[in-house]
């Protein structure tokens, strides 16, 4: 179903990554994971048939505004996403998408994830934690550089939501960075999982980023456990 | 202590709470299947099931599924039930593929025997997960159908490949009779009904299958009802011709959850005698357009004529 929805506010999450607060529609339910299509239409500045793209909802079902967050690229769509004023309409779709987190608390979550692919896992996060359900958690996140890193400081917070919480980032391009980083590095692989993980094959896997990333990973997770045990959300088109 | 008081707090949410239903459509009559089970209907079903083989007419419910399968006809799906794509128009299920069988071109080449058809159709899923976009195994099921039965006509409906060139090469060089790939939808929509696919894309595998020697026929489908203007249709139309496609299939989409797009419009079927005129007019061999029809519906009876012209036109050429 078709909503218009205001934009309340706009925040630079990471360099080139802005979030948007929406207006949450009366009676809009969803579940951490879902997706919503998000047209800006009427818009001088878009082509009129190129008026939507796909995001993730970052925000959690129990709150108040929808969240999503724009990797800005260099289109029309997202430059007018960088300038719309804030208080416009903006026109949703949705919710839609199947990945969903597990119910069995007693099995631990890793998430696999690269660059945007972080927000359906910030939105699962913050409604667990909300819930106070005591997941053991593992996140592995991939970005390039450390200013590119999205909810870098929420995910070590949610160290003080879950009692067996592990929160690893790596850059695949530090060395480009102006940060100092002392941790991990390079892209995520099986030993960068054993590091961290006693037993790799016992979580619950979910893979989420751009699509080399995802099917690549994909092969990594196949060395060792069961297809039954990942869940995917391939992050393709989100340009 | 500090828990008791965290809990106390904070209301108990469900966190599987069901997006909000939309209310339920009525269909208009024009679109209305009967439900019409035959004892051919439990045989075909019972002879895929212990073979361990899908059909999208069941994956995918579709409404002619009982006239197919009363029919003894079937299209059958390969390469798994769990789609890596997540279409807002399909009912196939999106998740994690759970593996490659490589029995399974056997398997469906025996299954065919058994159910006696002499054409067969073969779709699947979308596998991103593997290098060649299960190229390989449409190829090797062709191959298995031909070696029980060299004169079996086939069709296969490829998904898009990643738009690899070689893995569609592979299913071309296996040598199928008709090769289509649905371009779904209007340009505009895209984004909204294909989440990371292209019609680009799928211009480009049609064109593709168009250069390729010996020429299959070439064949796709689109649906309506999602929003898109006679103008685009128009546009789409001549968006497929250039890539030298043949045959146009052109239904009502029909929306099969409430999870899935909604339908915006239902054609009346004299607003398909008008897409189909148009098709004509642009220069289709066949333009089979309806409220029920689906790109695999009666499908040899759409290439029949067009499969015995090229037939005769590359005998011609190989003496």
């Amino acid at each position: 179903m078709q909503r218009a929805v205001r934009i309340i506010r706009r925040e630079e999450l990471a360099e080139g990554k802005i979030g948007l607060y929406l207006e949450r529609p009366e009676g809009f339910r969803f579940v951490s994971g879902h997706n919503i299509d998000v047209a800006l239409e009427n818009h001088d500045q878009i082509d009129p048939a190129d008026t939507s793209r796909t995001f993730s909802i970052a925000s959690a079902p129990y709150e108040k505004e929808l969240l999503i967050v724009a990797r800005l690229r260099n289109n029309p769509y997202k430059k007018a996403l960088k300038t719309i004023p804030i208080g416009s309409n903006l026109v949703i779709d949705g919710p839609y998408g199947t990945f969903r987190m597990h119910h069995d608390q007693q099995r631990p979550a890793a998430f696999i994830v690269g660059g945007i692919g972080i927000t359906p896992v910030i939105s699962m996060l913050r409604q667990a934690a909300r819930e106070n359900l005591q997941y053991p958690v593992y996140i592995f996140y991939a970005n390039r550089r450390f200013e590119d890193t999205a909810f870098y400081t929420e995910l070590i917070d949610f160290a003080g939501h879950f009692d067996n919480y592990t929160f690893v980032p790596t850059f695949t391009r530090q060395n480009t960075s102006k940060v100092e980083w002392a941790g991990e590095t390079g892209y995520i692989d099986r030993p960068m999982l054993e590091r961290y993980i006693p037993d790799i094959t016992i979580p619950q896997y979910y893979v989420v980023g751009p699509s080399p990333m995802v099917w690549g990973s994909l092969q990594m997770l196949d060395g060792f456990v069961d297809r039954a045990s990942i869940k995917v959300e391939d992050f393709t088109g989100f340009d | 202590m500090a828990q008791e008081a965290h809990s106390q707090i904070i209301p108990k949410i469900d966190i599987e709470q069901k997006p909000a239903k939309r209310p339920r459509r009525r269909l208009p009559d024009f679109i209305k299947v009967k439900a019409n089970f035959s004892p051919n209907y439990f045989r075909v079903k019972d002879i895929l099931a212990r073979n361990d083989l899908h059909s999208v007419c069941q994956e995918a419910s579709c409404p002619n599924i009982r006239e197919c399968f009363g029919e003894g006809t079937a299209t059958f799906m390969i390469l798994g039930a769990n789609c890596t794509r997540g279409c807002r128009f399909c009912d196939v299920k999106t998740a994690v593929p759970l593996g490659l069988d490589r029995e399974e071109p056997k398997r469906l080449a025996r299954t065919v025997g058994e159910l006696n058809l002499r054409q067969v159709v073969i779709t699947s899923v979308t596998r991103d997960d593997l290098r060649d976009g299960g190229a390989e195994i449409f190829a090797e099921t062709i191959r298995q159908l031909r070696l029980r039965d060299p004169e079996v006509k086939v069709e296969v409906l490829i998904p898009d490949m990643r738009g690899d060139e070689k893995s569609v090469a592979t299913v071309l060089e296996a040598g199928p009779d008709v090769f289509a790939h649905n371009v779904e939808t209007v340009a505009r929509l895209y984004r909204r009904v294909r989440p990371g696919a292209q019609l680009k894309r799928s211009l480009d595998i049609l064109r593709q299958g168009h250069e390729f020697h010996p020429r299959p026929v070439i064949k796709t489908g689109f649906m309506v009802g999602l929003g898109e203007t006679l103008e685009e249709i128009t546009e789409l139309f001549k968006q497929i011709r250039e890539t030298g496609t043949q045959i146009v299939t052109v239904g009502q989409y029909l929306s099969p959850s409430e999870d899935h797009l909604e339908e915006v419009k239902f054609y009346h079927p004299d607003e398909y005698k008008e897409i189909s005129r148009i098709g004509y007019e642009t220069g289709f061999e066949h333009v089979e357009a309806g409220p029920l029809v689906r790109s695999s519906y009666k499908a040899f009876s759409q290439s029949k004529s067009i499969i015995e012209k090229q037939e005769k036109g590359h005998d011609a050429e190989s003496r």
